[in-house]
C-alpha cells in the first residue's frame, strides 16, 4: 500500500478488479499461444514428413544439416525412416525397408509391455504399427512384420513369434512360456479372459495347477487381475484387439 | 608437424566433437610424415575428417592429435604426391605435412581424404556457428531494448503475439526449399524443441521412449565415411554405440537386451542410413576385445544382453534408493512402469539394491515392498550414542 492512501473498500475492491482482468488477460494469451502452437505444430510436422521423403538423399550427404533435421524429426515426433518396399526389398527381404519396421516393432513392444506383459497378439501389433504409420509408409501386412522379425533374430533378444490356440503372438520378453501358461493363454481366445473355472472346464485341471498358472500370468503382467466380477478373471490384453492404443 | 596439437579422446576412443562438429571421413592404417621426409611417432592409425579439423588417432586408441582447418590455405589445401607404389598427399597445414594411406585401398583413401577436406573447407561449418551465436545475440539485444521499452500488461501480449508471428513465419519460409531449410535450420530446431517442451508437458512415463527423443548419437558411424571398409566401420561402430549405451544402460540397471538396444541406437542414430542387425551383433560383440567396460551376456533364458557390472558403478541403486524415498516405498511394479523395464528385471534390481544396503524390503500378504534403507543410519546414530 502506497503510503498516503487509505486501504477502503473501494480500493480493495478495484485492487481484486485489477487481480481478476490481469488474470484474465494471461488466460488469454496461454489460451491463444497454444491455439497457434497446434497449428505451427501440424505445419512443422507435416511439411518435415514431406521434406524427409522428398529429400531424402540430400539430407543424408550432408552431416551437418543431416544432425538437425533428425534433431527436429526427433523433437516434434516425425519418424524420418521412409524407406519403400521396393521390388528387390518384397522379393529377397534385403534392405532398409524391413530394418526400419523392425525399429517400429520393438517401439510397438517397448511401448506396450506395462500393459500386456511382453506378450502382443500378431494382429494387434499390426494395426498398432498401422496406426502409427504416417502418411508416406506403406500398409504393413503381417507377413512384413514376420520378416522384419526375422531380420531381428540374429540379435537373440528374446523376440519371438509362436502360436498361442489359433494366433500368432509376438513375445517380446525372454520369458519362459510352458505348454500349461499357452494353454491357458488360448482359452482368452473368444473371451478375452480367462478364469480359474474357465480352466477347469476346459482343461480340466486340478486346482493346484490352475493356480500356479494365474499366478504366473499375474506376475509377469501378462494378465490383469478383476476382482469385480463374481469370480476373479484375469484379463489377456495383449490378445485383446486395440489394446495397445491404451498407452 | 605445425598446428597438430594433442586433442581429447571419451573414454571409448572416440573423438570428443566440438559444437557442430560431425565426421565425414574415417581412414584406417595412415602414416604421417614432417615436409622434410622425417619419421613421427604417428604411424599406421586412424585419420578422420569432420566438418572443423583432420585428426589422427593412434591405433590403441589413446591419445590423438588434431589440426584445425582453418589452418588451411584458401586454396591448394591438399597436394598430390602419390607414386605407382604409394598413396600419399601433402596437406598444406604451415609448411605442410605428408600423408601416407598405406592401406591396400590407398588409392581410394587418398580420394577421400582430399574429398571430405576440400569439401569441408568449402562448407565452413565453423564459420555457420559464429554466426549463429551473433544472430543470437543480436537478437537477445534486440528482444532486451523491446522488453525495456514495452513494459506491463499489454507489452507482454503484444510480444507473444510476436513471437508467435515470428514462428509462423520462420516455419513458412525455412521449408520453402531444402536450401533455405539448410539455412535455418538452427532457428528450427530451437522452435521443433519448444513445441516439445510445451506440447509434451505431461510427459512420457516411459524412460526408453522417452531417450528415443533426444538424438544422443548426433555424428553417427556410416559406412560411406568408413569407405565401406567393415573392419573399421563395425569397430568405429562398437566405440560409438559402447559410449552411447553406457549411461542409458546404466539408467536401467545395466542391462538391456540386444533387441531393446538396438532400437534405442536406431532411433538415437541422425542417419536414416541404418546399422543391420548383423552388423550390431558384431560391433556389440566387440566390446569385449576393445576393452570398452561394456559386454554382451548371454542370460539364463538364452537372451543376449548389453551389461554393464552395476556393482562397481553404484548409481543404479542409488537411484532406486531415491525414487524409495520419493515415494516413501517402492515395489517391483513402480520400478518397471517408471523405468520401462520387464518386471523381472526389475525385480533383480531391488533386490542388487537390498543387497548392496541401499534398500530394505518389506514382506507382506501383500506384496513385496522395498523401503530406502535407515537401518545404516540408525546404527551409526545409536553407536555414536553409545560412544
Amino acid at each position: 500500500m502506497p503510503p498516503g492512501r487509505r486501504p477502503g473498500r473501494a480500493s480493495i475492491r478495484e485492487d481484486v478488479r485489477r487481480r481478476e482482468e490481469m488474470a484474465k488477460r494471461g488466460a488469454m494469451i496461454s489460451a491463444e499461444t497454444a491455439q497457434h502452437m497446434k497449428m505451427q505444430l501440424r505445419t512443422f510436422s507435416t511439411k518435415l514428413e514431406q521434406f524427409a521423403i522428398d529429400h531424402k538423399d540430400e539430407i543424408q550427404r550432408d552431416p551437418a544439416f543431416r544432425a538437425k533435421f533428425h534433431s527436429m524429426c526427433a523433437s516434434i515426433g516425425v519418424d524420418p525412416l521412409t524407406s519403400r518396399k521396393g521390388k528387390w526389398s518384397d522379393l529377397l527381404g534385403v534392405g532398409d525397408y524391413y530394418y526400419e519396421l523392425a525399429v517400429r516393432i520393438i517401439e510397438v513392444c517397448v511401448a506396450t509391455r506395462p500393459t500386456n506383459g511382453g506378450i502382443i497378439s500378431l494382429r494387434e501389433l499390426v494395426s498398432a504399427l498401422r496406426i502409427r504409420r504416417t502418411t508416406y509408409t506403406e500398409n504393413v501386412s503381417s507377413d512384413d512384420v514376420e520378416r522384419a522379425l526375422a531380420k531381428l533374430n540374429v540379435l537373440e533378444g528374446g523376440f519371438k513369434v509362436m502360436m498361442i490356440g489359433h494366433r500368432k503372438v509376438v513375445q517380446s520378453v525372454p520369458v519362459e512360456l510352458s505348454v500349461d501358461h499357452t494353454n491357458a493363454l488360448a482359452i482368452s481366445e473368444e473371451t478375452g479372459y480367462i478364469s480359474a473355472s474357465a480352466l477347469r472346464e476346459k482343461l480340466k485341471w486340478e486346482k493346484e495347477r490352475i493356480m500356479t498358472t494365474l499366478r504366473f500370468l499375474l506376475e509377469h503382467e501378462i494378465a490383469w487381475l478383476d476382482l469385480q466380477t463374481s469370480e476373479p478373471t484375469y484379463w489377456i490384453l495383449g490378445l485383446m484387439s486395440g489394446s495397445s492404443t491404451f498407452t | 608437424m605445425e598446428h597438430f596439437t594433442t586433442c581429447e579422446l571419451t573414454q571409448a576412443g572416440t573423438l570428443a566433437t566440438l559444437e557442430g562438429e560431425y565426421t565425414t571421413a574415417s581412414i584406417d592404417k595412415v602414416t604421417l610424415v614432417t615436409h622434410d621426409k622425417k619419421a613421427t611417432p604417428h604411424v599406421k592409425g586412424l585419420l578422420t575428417v569432420t566438418t572443423h579439423r583432420v585428426v589422427w588417432t593412434d591405433p590403441t586408441r589413446r591419445r590423438a592429435i588434431a589440426a584445425p582447418l582453418t589452418a588451411l590455405p584458401s586454396s591448394l589445401q591438399v597436394v598430390d604426391k602419390s607414386n605407382p607404389l604409394r598413396a600419399r598427399v601433402i596437406i598444406n597445414f604451415g609448411r605442410g605435412v605428408r600423408v601416407n594411406f598405406e592401406s591396400r585401398n590407398g588409392p581410394r583413401d587418398r580420394e577421400r581424404f582430399t574429398a571430405a577436406v576440400q569439401d569441408a573447407c568449402a562448407r565452413k561449418e565453423w564459420k555457420r556457428i559464429a554466426e549463429q551465436k551473433a544472430k543470437e545475440a543480436a537478437e537477445k539485444e534486440r528482444m532486451g531494448d523491446y522488453v525495456r521499452r514495452r513494459a506491463g500488461a499489454g507489452g507482454v501480449q503484444d510480444r507473444v503475439r510476436m513471437q508467435n508471428m515470428q514462428r509462423r513465419d520462420a516455419i513458412n519460409s525455412g521449408f520453402a526449399s531444402i536450401d533455405q531449410l539448410r539455412g535455418q535450420a538452427e532457428d528450427l530446431v530451437k522452435i521443433a524443441r519448444l513445441f516439445r517442451s510445451k506440447t509434451n508437458s505431461s510427459g512420457e512415463d516411459n524412460e526408453l521412449l522417452n531417450m528415443m527423443a533426444e538424438m544422443g548419437i548426433e555424428s553417427p558411424v556410416t559406412k560411406e565415411a568408413t569407405g565401406g571398409n567393415v573392419a573399421v566401420y563395425r569397430e568405429e561402430l562398437s566405440r560409438q554405440i559402447s559410449h552411447f549405451l553406457r549411461k542409458r544402460v546404466l539408467t536401467v540397471g545395466g542391462l538391456m537386451t540386444l533387441t531393446d538396444a538396438y532400437c534405442l541406437t536406431m532411433r538415437n542414430r541422425a542417419s536414416t542410413e541404418l546399422v543391420s542387425p548383423e552388423d550390431f551383433r558384431a560391433a556389440c560383440g566387440a566390446f569385449g576385445r576393445l576393452k570398452l567396460g561394456i559386454e554382451v551376456r548371454r542370460l539364463e533364458s538364452g537372451v543376449l544382453a548389453v551389461y554393464i557390472d552395476s556393482t562397481k558403478d553404484r548409481s543404479g541403486a542409488q537411484a532406486l534408493c531415491d525414487m524409495a524415498m520419493e515415494m516413501t516405498s517402492i515395489t517391483a511394479l513402480d520400478v518397471m512402469q517408471k523405468r520401462h523395464m520387464p518386471i523381472q528385471r526389475a525385480l533383480a534390481m531391488l533386490r542388487e539394491a537390498e543387497a548392496l544396503g541401499y534398500l530394505a524390503r518389506d514382506e507382506t500378504t501383500d506384496g513385496l515392498r522395498f523401503f530406502p534403507n535407515g537401518f545404516d543410519a540408525l546404527l551409526k546414530s545409536s553407536k555414536e550414542g553409545r560412544a
